[in-house]
């Protein structure tokens, strides 16, 4: 009689949890094999903790910006702010009035990439305001004193062809102090990243 | 085996303590050295803080480019600006210094005062609108002619004992440039003797 062919006598395999490798089931070296990785990133700061979602703030409260202390008080739009500021023909300005204090120990006028608006018609999300001015004397770019706080309207140009936004959102930035290093003593205060953002109304003064 | 004879045997051992206390010496001095070298070399500050010419009032300080002699000075919270209104507030006060000022080698102008209290705080000078036109910042001084004028610099009268008035040529890339550094010497009980109600400013003229 003849015997069966095929793979009858072939010894069956083992289940893929019973395999084990130099005595170790897969399970372990797989456990073992994150440990090692998540180790690795840890020494390059994969356990640090992630970056926070930038606050949401309103207009009224003080921002921290690091170098300053920032409160947004209200966003509107004019026709000019002569002699300082014009628009281009048939178009407007947009102002952001802020209250700025200054938080370190050296007076400065207002940092141009403080406040940006961001999608506003017209008016790109990296634009930078034409300038600034106090509201009491319209003085442009002021110095500020240190721990006074100076009322400071930040302007940018409206084209004719957009229609005037009803509310604009907005960021601020935030500066950090970099510590001086062997090549260079100088004191900077430098952007690192957005410190808040908010949405304001804005009121027309255009008419 | 051969023994060294008794006298031998004690200048060889005498021979090794002199040696061992000129090692230790050695040592010592070769560390002082090093350390001496080290206070020595110029920091990085060092080569990069501007260089003060020091002075004191009513005395002309005498820089490489120009002279400058401070005559007074007055505190006010309200500044009165010739050719310019209204009266302009301060939310600290002005602190209006009379000065004179003679460039020594070719025209130039005076691009940064600042005044340093005694806490390190350092007010810039200030720029409200109207300033510049009048005061010693906005003048360009002929050389050998002395020009007397006022400097303004916005900032708490109680910061005044104990600060230091500085000017430069330069505003930035100042390196090393020559920084006339004059103590203003006011004492805390001067303090109301130099306060006016309006601060008059002496427009900025070649006298």
């Amino acid at each position: 009689m003849q015997e069966p062919t095929g793979n009858g006598d072939r010894e069956e395999l083992p289940a893929l949890q019973d395999i084990k490798v130099r005595g170790r089931s897969l399970k372990a070296w797989g456990m073992s094999a994150a440990a090692v990785l998540l180790a690795i990133s840890a020494v390059f700061g994969g356990l640090r903790k992630a970056a926070e979602e930038t606050p949401q703030v309103e207009a009224g409260t003080a921002i921290d910006a690091g170098q300053l202390e920032v409160t947004i008080q209200r966003v509107v739009t004019v026709k000019d702010l002569k002699p300082l500021f014009r628009p281009d023909r048939g178009g407007a300005l947009i102002a952001v009035v802020t209250k700025l204090k200054v938080t370190d120990d050296t007076g400065i006028t207002p940092p141009s990439d403080l406040i940006r608006l961001v999608g506003v018609p017209g008016i790109k999300d990296t634009d930078r305001p034409l300038g600034s001015t106090t509201l009491a004397d319209a003085t442009q770019n002021p110095v500020l004193t240190p721990e006074f706080g100076e009322d400071v309207a930040y302007v940018w140009k409206l084209p004719k062809a957009t229609s005037l936004p009803t509310e604009v959102k907005l960021t601020v930035q935030h500066y950090e102090h970099v510590e001086e290093s062997l090549l260079d003593s100088h004191e900077k205060w430098m952007p690192d990243k957005i410190a808040a953002e908010s949405s304001v109304k804005v009121k027309d003064n255009t008419k | 085996m051969s023994t060294l004879p008794p006298s031998l045997e004690e200048a060889v051992q005498r021979n090794g303590r002199q040696r061992k206390a000129l090692n230790v010496v050695l040592v010592i001095l070769v560390l002082v050295a090093i350390i001496g070298l080290y206070r020595l070399t110029p920091t990085q500050k060092d080569i990069q803080e501007p260089t003060a010419v020091k002075g004191i009032v009513g005395k002309p300080v005498k820089t490489p480019r120009f002279e400058l002699t401070v005559r007074g000075v007055q505190v006010s919270k309200k500044l009165r600006i010739p050719r310019a209104a209204p009266v302009r507030e301060s939310r600290s006060d002005f602190v209006v210094i009379d000065a004179v000022v003679k460039a020594t080698r070719e025209p130039l102008h005076l691009n940064k005062v600042t005044i340093q209290a005694a806490d390190g705080t350092r007010y810039a000078g200030a720029n409200r609108s109207g300033l510049r036109e009048v005061d010693l910042t906005g003048f360009e001084f002929a050389p050998d002619i002395p020009a007397h004028g006022s400097l303004v610099v916005e900032m708490p009268a109680d910061q005044l004992p104990g600060a230091v008035l500085q000017v430069m040529e330069k505003a930035i890339f100042n390196d090393l440039e020559p920084q006339a550094t004059i103590p203003l010497g006011v004492e805390k009980d001067q303090l109301d003797g130099l306060r006016k109600d309006v601060a008059i400013l002496t427009a900025a003229d070649a006298s």
